[in-house]
C-alpha cells in the first residue's frame, strides 16, 4: 500500500522536481542525456534572463491586482448568494439555483467570445475591469458555500432573528464565521484559479503593460528556432511558486473545507 | 441564426461552415457559435484595438497597431525597427503588440474581428492567413504595391502572398528548412565537411557515423520530427511526392508514401535515425550527425551546441524540395481607408532593404528583399559566417506549401499525428497515410465551396 502511495506521489512530484531543478541548470545540462537529475552547480542566471526577456515586474503586479480584487469580489458575491439561497425565501429560487448550477457546468470556452464582445462594447478591452469583472461570478464558490451553510444549525439563526438581528448582521456575525473553513477553501480555489488563468487574460489584453504572469510566459517561448528552456523553467517557477507556497500554508484548511460540515460551538 | 448564414465579419456573408473553419484556427469554435445571435458585424469602419500612445507621439494624425507573434530577441529587433519608423516621420505613430504564437494570435484576432475592433496590421503565420482570405476579411493590397515594391522582393517570397495575382499577404519573417551537421563528428567519422547531397548519401554515411560515440552513447545519423509536418513536407517533395495537388490530397500516394517508409526503415531497419521528442535536442547535444531544421534556429544552435556547426542546402532524392515557412503581414478589409494607408507606410518601411537586413541579421529569418544582402552590415555578416548564406542560396529553389497544408485547418497536426504512428510505432506508411488523407479530405470539404469561388482551380 505504502509502495503504491510512493509511486503515485513520485508521479506528481517528478514534474515539479524537474521544473525546479531545470530552472537552476544551464541549458546544455537540461538537454543532456543520460538525464542529469542533480544540477552540478546552481545556475541562478536563468531567473535573471527570464526577468530581462520579459517585464515580469509588471506581470507580477497585474497578477496580484487581478487575483486580490478578483477573489475579493468573487467571495462577496458567492457568500451573499449562498446566504440568499440558504436562508431567504424568494420566487423561483429553485429554478434560479438550477440555472446557476448550469453555469457551473458550462465550460469557460463556450462563453469566451460572448464575454469578449460584451467587454469590448463596454470599452473594457485591455483594462483591469475587463480582466476582473467577467470572471467575478463564481457558481462553484456559491455552490460550495451554500452546501456548507445548509449544514449550520437553524436554531442559532432563529435566535438571532428573535434578538432583532438583520440579514446583513446575521451573515457577517454568524454565517461567515461559522463557515470559516469553507470560506478559506473557496478563497484559495479562487486565488489559484484567477492566478493561473491563461486564455481570458490572453484574449482580453492587448498590450504588454496589462499582461498577467501566465500570459507573460509566452514571452519566453520563441515562435521559431531556439528556446532557452532554462529561462522558461525559471519563469514558470516564478509563476508557480507563489501558488505552491499558498497551498502549502493553507492545505489544512482546504482539507478541512472539503471534509466539511464543521459547526463551531 | 437563420439557415446556414451567420452575421458577417467584413460585410459579406459567411457560411456557418467557413466560420467554423475560421474558429477552428483557435480555441473559439463554441464561442463563435454562441455569438451567432448577435447583430451583424460587417459594414466596414472597424475600430482600432487599444493603443497607449507615448506623450512624444500624441499629436500624430494616425496610429497604427501591429499584432505580432515575435517576442524575445526577435520582438526587440522589431520594436527597434518600429521605433525607427516613428522617428523617421511626423504623421504616423506605430506600435507592435505581441499576441502570443501564431495560433494564439489567430484566436485573438478572430475574437477581435467579431468585436469589430482590429489591429491595422496582422502578422499571420504562413498557413493562417488563408482562412481569413477565404472568409473575405483581407484587403487586396495589389494597388498599394507599386512595381518598385513588388520587384524588390525575392520572387518566391512575394509570390507566397498572391492569390490569382492579387496580393493579400506580405512576406516578412520567412524561413526555409536547411540541413545542419556536426562538423566535429563528421571529421571524426572521416566524412567530407559538407551536408549530404541526397538522403541515400546520408544513409551511406551511416555506418561511419554509427561508430562514433557521444557521452558514451553511439550516435545516430539523423533525428526526425513528430511534432511538425514542415520538414516531412520538404522530404516528401524531395522523394517526388506532394501533400496535395491543388486541393486533391495526394499524401497517400507515390513519393509521399515512399518517403515515410524510407524514413521509417532508417529508424527501425537501419537503426540510424530516431523520432525526437524535443526536435533538435539530440543534435545540439552531439547525439546526431545531421538533421533538418529552420534557418531561424541557426543562432540558437550556435548557442546550444558545443561543437562546430555546419549548414548546407537540403538533400535531394528524386528532386529538390524546399518549402518556405514563417510569417508575414495582412491588413483587414473593414479598416478605414486612412488607417489602411498609414498601415501600408509601416509595411513599406519594414520591407526596406535596411529594415530587412536588420531583421534578418537580428533574428536568422531570411532577408525578404534582394537588396538587403547588399547592405554593408549584411555583407560583413556573410563574410564572417558563410552559414548565413546557405538559406539565401537555396531561396531560388523554394516553393509554397501544398494547398491542403495551407488552406485546411489543422492540416499540420493531422499529418504529424500520422508521422508519430509511422515513426513511433513502426506502422507501414500506406495504411496510416490513407487515414491521414481521409482526415485531410474531410477538412478540405469544409472549405471547398469558398476555395472554388475565390481561388478556383488555380494552383
Amino acid at each position: 500500500m505504502y509502495a503504491l502511495l510512493v509511486v503515485i506521489a513520485a508521479v506528481f512530484i517528478m514534474p515539479l522536481y524537474w521544473l525546479f531543478s531545470s530552472a537552476v541548470k544551464p541549458s546544455g545540462e537540461i538537454y543532456r542525456f543520460p538525464l542529469e537529475w542533480i544540477p552540478h552547480h546552481l545556475h541562478w542566471s536563468n531567473f535573471i534572463n527570464a526577468w530581462h526577456d520579459a517585464p515580469f515586474g509588471s506581470f507580477f503586479v497585474n497578477s496580484i491586482i487581478v487575483t486580490v480584487i478578483g477573489t475579493a469580489i468573487k467571495m462577496v458575491l458567492a457568500t451573499g448568494s449562498a446566504y440568499a439561497f440558504t436562508f431567504l425565501p424568494f420566487p423561483f429560487k429553485r429554478v434560479i439555483f438550477l440555472l446557476l448550477l448550469g453555469a457551473l457546468m458550462t465550460p469557460g470556452t463556450i462563453t469566451l467570445l460572448t464575454n469578449y464582445l460584451t467587454a469590448s462594447d463596454l470599452g473594457w478591452v485591455d483594462t483591469y475591469a475587463g480582466l476582473i469583472v467577467p470572471g467575478a461570478g463564481s457558481a462553484f464558490g456559491m455552490f460550495l458555500l451554500r452546501q456548507q451553510m445548509m449544514t449550520l444549525p437553524r436554531e442559532v439563526f432563529e435566535a438571532a432573528r428573535v434578538d432583532g438581528a438583520g440579514h446583513l448582521r446575521i451573515l457577517l456575525r454568524l454565517a461567515v464565521p461559522m463557515s470559516r473553513p469553507m470560506m478559506i477553501t473557496v478563497t484559495l480555489i479562487s486565488v489559484i484559479e484567477v492566478w493561473n488563468d491563461f486564455i481570458w487574460p490572453l484574449i482580453i489584453t492587448t498590450t504588454t503593460q496589462m499582461r498577467t504572469l501566465p500570459v507573460g510566459l509566452l514571452y519566453l517561448k520563441s515562435q521559431e528556432g531556439y528556446n532557452d528552456w532554462g529561462a522558461i523553467m525559471a519563469g514558470t517557477v516564478m509563476v508557480a511558486a507563489p501558488m505552491i507556497i499558498v497551498f502549502l500554508l493553507a492545505q489544512r484548511y482546504i482539507v478541512a473545507g472539503f471534509s466539511g460540515g464543521a459547526v463551531k460551538g | 441564426m437563420s439557415g446556414h448564414v451567420v452575421p458577417t465579419i467584413s460585410g459579406t456573408a459567411l457560411s456557418r461552415r467557413s466560420l467554423l473553419g475560421l474558429a477552428a484556427a483557435g480555441a473559439l469554435a463554441s464561442p463563435v457559435l454562441a455569438a451567432c445571435s448577435r447583430g451583424g458585424a460587417g459594414g466596414g469602419g472597424f475600430a482600432q484595438v487599444d493603443v497607449k500612445v507615448p506623450d512624444a507621439y500624441r499629436k500624430r494624425d494616425q496610429k497604427v497597431v501591429l499584432w505580432t507573434s515575435w517576442n524575445g530577441s526577435a520582438g526587440k529587433v522589431l520594436s527597434g525597427l518600429v521605433d525607427k519608423f516613428n522617428q523617421s516621420q511626423n504623421d504616423i505613430y506605430a506600435q507592435a503588440q505581441f499576441q502570443g504564437d501564431y495560433f494564439s494570435a489567430t484566436s485573438k484576432v478572430t475574437a477581435a474581428l467579431r468585436a469589430k475592433s482590429v489591429p491595422d496590421i496582422m502578422a499571420f503565420g504562413q498557413t493562417a492567413w488563408q482562412i481569413f482570405f477565404l472568409n473575405e476579411t483581407l484587403e487586396d493590397l495589389t494597388s498599394y504595391a507599386d512595381n518598385a515594391f513588388r520587384s524588390s522582393f525575392y520572387d518566391n517570397l512575394f509570390g507566397a502572398g498572391l492569390i490569382k495575382d492579387k496580393l493579400y499577404w506580405i512576406s516578412f519573417a520567412r524561413s526555409t528548412p536547411i540541413m545542419y551537421y556536426n562538423k566535429d563528428l563528421f571529421a571524426q567519422a572521416g566524412l567530407p565537411d559538407r551536408g549530404p547531397k541526397s538522403w541515400t548519401e546520408l544513409r551511406e554515411w551511416g555506418p561511419a557515423l554509427l561508430k562514433q560515440k557521444a557521452a558514451g552513447k553511439p550516435v545516430k545519423v539523423t533525428e526526425l520530427s513528430g511534432g511538425d509536418s514542415w520538414e516531412f513536407e520538404a522530404s516528401v517533395w524531395q522523394f517526388g511526392g506532394r501533400i496535395s495537388k491543388g486541393l486533391d490530397v495526394t499524401i497517400n500516394q507515390g513519393g509521399a508514401v515512399e518517403c515515410a517508409d524510407w524514413m521509417r526503415k532508417l529508424i527501425y531497419d537501419d537503426k540510424m535515425a530516431m523520432l525526437a521528442s524535443e526536435y533538435g535536442t539530440n543534435f545540439n547535444n552531439g547525439l546526431v550527425g545531421a538533421y533538418m531544421n529552420s534557418t531561424g534556429a541557426l543562432a540558437g544552435t550556435y548557442e546550444a551546441a558545443k561543437f562546430h556547426v555546419g549548414v548546407s542546402e537540403l538533400p535531394t532524392q528524386v528532386t529538390r524540395g524546399v518549402p518556405t515557412g514563417g510569417g508575414g503581414f495582412s491588413i483587414f478589409k473593414g479598416v478605414p481607408k486612412e488607417r489602411k494607408e498609414a498601415a501600408w507606410e509601416v509595411i513599406k518601411f519594414l520591407s526596406s532593404p535596411e529594415s530587412a537586413a536588420t531583421w534578418s541579421l537580428g533574428t536568422g529569418y531570411l532577408p525578404v528583399v534582394k537588396a538587403a544582402v547588399e547592405q554593408p552590415s549584411y555583407k560583413a555578416a556573410l563574410r564572417k559566417d558563410p552559414n548565413r548564406g546557405v538559406a539565401i542560396a537555396q531561396l531560388a529553389h523554394t516553393g509554397n506549401l501544398d494547398e491542403v497544408d495551407a488552406y485546411v485547418q489543422n492540416a499540420s497536426p493531422i499529418i504529424f499525428g500520422g508521422l508519430q504512428k509511422i515513426y513511433g510505432d513502426n506502422r507501414p506508411a500506406q495504411g496510416v497515410l490513407d487515414d491521414v488523407a481521409d482526415q485531410l479530405k474531410a477538412g478540405e470539404k469544409k472549405i471547398k465551396a469558398q476555395y472554388d469561388k475565390l481561388v478556383g482551380g488555380e494552383e
